[in-house]
């Protein structure tokens, strides 16, 4: 840097100026030396960098750069936007919204919506029921086949016919409350819902001790909520004669959307195909 | 008539009669004002020109694809180009640390000592400069930056503070301490040590 410049610069940034008077001599004479140094560009360089800039920005939509949406696309969103609007304000028009969306992203993301496996082994399982009561068998309980009275432990001897009862649900509202409240709010607010098909093994205590799912709704997280539920609710054990026996009872739940959160219905099967033991 | 105010100016653009501008008019006018520093800056650092060009290239790209995040209450232009453009003289000094040698020898300086009036003393100022450039490189690399901020760039102590959001005296003292360590390295590099300097 020359004379004329050094003076240029302190009397533009006299704090500068100041610090230069400020340095150690040897280091005033640094300060000058590498001020001294002299850097240019090449000349074509600058109209070169420009001429790159401009073609990064004329191409500024595959480079990724901004640019104003067209009117087509800011139509065809708003309309999209109205329609979500419409499917959320509306109950009616939930469901359908629902379906559009779904259909369109079924056509975009066939992966997405692949039908799940259902899992052959029940999500939640307590340790398999122990045949801790022999008053009513079943030669398996996971093919059961009707009731038959016992016959005797001792064979030859005289054997009483029973009277049979079932597992019953105790305290049926609050049995619905509970598995209302396991009903995914995302599935009730999209209008989903299904019917869950389970089996349960009721102890003679009328805890659910072993469940298993038969039937799915096809949807992974409704099944899982039936059976989550399921493992809450407590029962009057199957009786034989006057005896609390452990039984498989079969229950069918329907996961009912509706505006006011989700109704349930909760459908015991108790009497056909169920073996107790 | 569309106007925008750029640095005090107001730049107006007819909508409907001319096309598309070339560059939005603030970048086109940053460039064209800012451009000299950024490379000046970068030089400084890097070893070569072409080197210096290339990260100069990358700023500006950088700054035109971030046009639209650039908030004029937080920085100036100035410091928000220099900002770019010191990440990515960051970056490429860690790309080269890994692949070569960052040492300035004397085919790599003739752009810096133009306007020399004899052929001898040319020779002297190259010699010179090397050692300096080579020295400055051994520093650690908030000194590089403070000196390159200042020599290179030719930025003043105010326009530094507000490049490092520092105060004006944080910015002389640190000036003072990478002069000293400067001088330090110069002495080292001619006894022949050139380890770095870390005080």
């Amino acid at each position: 840097m020359d004379r004329k410049a050094q003076y240029m610069l302190d009397r533009d940034n006299p704090s500068d100026a100041e610090f230069r008077a400020s340095l150690p001599e040897e280091l005033q004479a640094l300060d000058r030396e590498l001020s001294a140094i002299r850097i240019e560009e090449r000349p074509s360089f600058g109209p070169e960098l420009e001429g790159e800039l401009l073609r990064a920005w004329e191409a500024r939509p595959r480079a990724g750069l901004r640019r104003p949406a067209p009117w087509g696309r800011m139509l065809l969103a708003a309309c999209f936007g109205g329609l979500m609007v419409a499917g959320v304000a509306v109950p009616s028009a939930r469901a359908a919204v629902i379906r559009l969306v779904r259909t369109v992203l079924e056509e975009a993301v066939p992966s997405l919506f692949a039908p799940v496996p259902e899992p052959e082994v029940p999500q939640i399982r307590f340790e398999e029921p122990t045949p801790v009561v022999s008053e009513m068998t079943t030669p398996s309980p996971a093919i059961p086949v009707p009731a038959e009275p016992l016959p005797s432990e001792n064979p030859g001897e005289f054997t009483p016919i029973h009277h049979y009862t079932f597992p019953e649900i105790l305290y049926p509202e609050e049995a619905k409350a509970i598995i209302t409240s396991y009903y995914p709010l995302g599935l009730q607010k999209a209008g989903i819902g299904g019917s869950v098909r389970i089996w349960l093994w009721v102890r003679p205590d009328g805890v659910p001790e072993s469940i298993q799912m038969r039937e799915g709704s096809g949807y992974r997280s409704l099944n899982l909520a039936a059976m989550m539920a399921m493992r809450e609710l407590r029962f009057r054990p199957a009786t034989r004669g006057d005896t609390p026996v452990g039984t498989w009872v079969e229950f069918t739940v329907h996961f009912v959307p509706s505006d006011t959160g989700g109704v349930l219905e909760l459908e015991p099967v108790g009497s056909e195909g169920i073996g107790g033991r | 008539m569309r106007t925008r105010t750029v640095e005090g100016k107001t730049i107006g653009v007819q909508a409907g009669h001319v096309a598309e501008p070339p560059l939005p008019p603030d970048f086109a006018d940053w460039f064209r004002e800012y451009r000299p520093t950024v490379y000046k800056y970068v030089r400084f650092r890097l070893a070569t020109r072409e080197a210096a060009e290339d990260v100069t290239s990358e700023v500006f790209m950088k700054a035109l694809r971030a046009l639209d995040r650039y908030d004029p209450d937080r920085a100036s232009p100035k410091t928000w180009l220099l900002r770019i453009a010191r990440n990515a003289v960051t970056d490429h000094l860690r790309s080269l640390r890994r692949r070569s040698s960052l040492h300035v020898s004397l085919d790599r300086v003739p752009d810096l000592v133009a306007e020399v009036p004899t052929q001898e003393e040319r020779v002297l100022r190259e010699e010179r400069l090397e050692l300096l450039l080579n020295a400055n490189r051994v520093l650690r690399p908030a000194d590089q930056e403070i000196l390159s901020l200042r020599y290179g760039a030719g930025l003043s102590n105010q326009e530094i503070a507000e490049a490092l959001n520092v105060s004006n005296n944080a910015v002389a003292v640190r000036v003072h301490r990478a002069l000293a360590r400067l001088k330090e390295a110069v002495e080292r590099q001619r006894g022949g040590s050139e380890s770095p300097i870390h005080a």
